[in-house]
């Protein structure tokens, strides 16, 4: 694994969603390159601070209520598809 | 004997989980219409949140989450229950966007001028960032960060868009989001990539 390759499988690896052999190619780039660990920190740090700046909004009890009776209204009492 | 045991094993195994969403399909296109509340209550919030970060026009999102919903209703026979039903409905949330932004006139949420190919040409870029020069450098911890970021996130071409919208608010694996965009998994990771790489130049992030 190169500074190039860790650029493709970055985000995979912050997301823990790397395969067993790139987990372990990645984590060892990782320890040796002092620029790649700064990388992931600063990736890791922006993608945190995006993440908790806006949560999901709520959906009130009248909003799900009116979307939920429009969409039956629209269906006109049509039957489940079975 | 051996052979039809083998052949229920393989029925059994093929079966959706009790109670997950992929059994309340099931039960939907098999006719049980009160299965279609309970996977509305499951999803409502999150396709919401997902189409509100997506178009500007605020009175839009019922009617847009109304049509996810009644697509599911209406579609929940062609389901493949071997799929996850989440990538599903995404991808229905994902096409009925696409389809509002092709009706809407205006478009792009906030900027005629925002880029609409995967990574937008160099010049555009060099057009935001100038727009953005006076961005103080302590940025992030500004109040209105979250102002600030929305505006950037709405600049984002709508493919990255999309990607960083399912993944960081969303959660979804790289496979899912691959699936709904009906891309290959190594163009969702590029497009994360080149959007996380826009952000931090416009929002000015280094290294401490």
């Amino acid at each position: 694994m190169d500074c190039k390759k860790i650029q493709d499988v970055i985000f995979n690896f912050v997301y823990g969603e790397s395969s067993e052999a790139e987990l372990e190619a990645t984590r060892d780039h990782l320890e040796k390159c002092g620029d790649c660990a700064r990388e992931r920190q600063v990736i890791e740090k922006l993608l945190s601070k995006i993440k908790n700046c806006e949560p999901q909004e709520s959906v009130s009890e009248d909003c799900r209520n009116r979307m939920l009776s429009k969409i039956k209204s629209s269906l006109g009492g049509e039957e489940a598809p079975g | 004997m051996e052979s039809t045991a083998d052949s229920r094993n393989l029925e059994v195994a093929s079966l959706p989980a009790p109670g997950s969403d992929e059994e309340l399909v099931m039960q939907l296109a098999a006719g049980d219409a009160a299965a279609f509340d309970q996977i509305f209550d499951r999803y409502h919030k999150q396709i919401y949140n997902f189409i509100r970060k997506q178009v500007s026009e605020r009175e839009n999102i019922e009617d847009l989450v109304q049509e996810v919903f009644l697509r599911v209703f209406k579609s929940s026979k062609n389901f493949d229950t071997s799929k996850k039903f989440s990538s599903w409905v995404y991808k229905i949330a994902l096409n009925e966007v696409k389809r509002h932004w092709k009706k809407s006139a205006a478009k792009q949420t906030f900027s005629l001028n925002t880029p609409v190919g995967d990574e937008g040409s160099e010049s555009e870029r060099q057009d935001f960032i100038e727009d953005f020069r006076d961005l103080p450098e302590n940025v992030l911890e500004r109040e209105n960060f979250s102002e600030t970021l929305k505006v950037l996130i709405d600049r984002l071409p709508e493919k990255q868009r999309t990607v960083v919208i399912l993944k960081i608010y969303h959660e979804l694996t790289f496979e899912e989001i691959a699936e709904i965009c009906e891309c290959p998994l190594s163009t969702v990771l590029s497009r994360m990539r080149y959007a996380v790489n826009k952000l931090r130049r416009w929002l000015g992030v280094e290294e401490d």
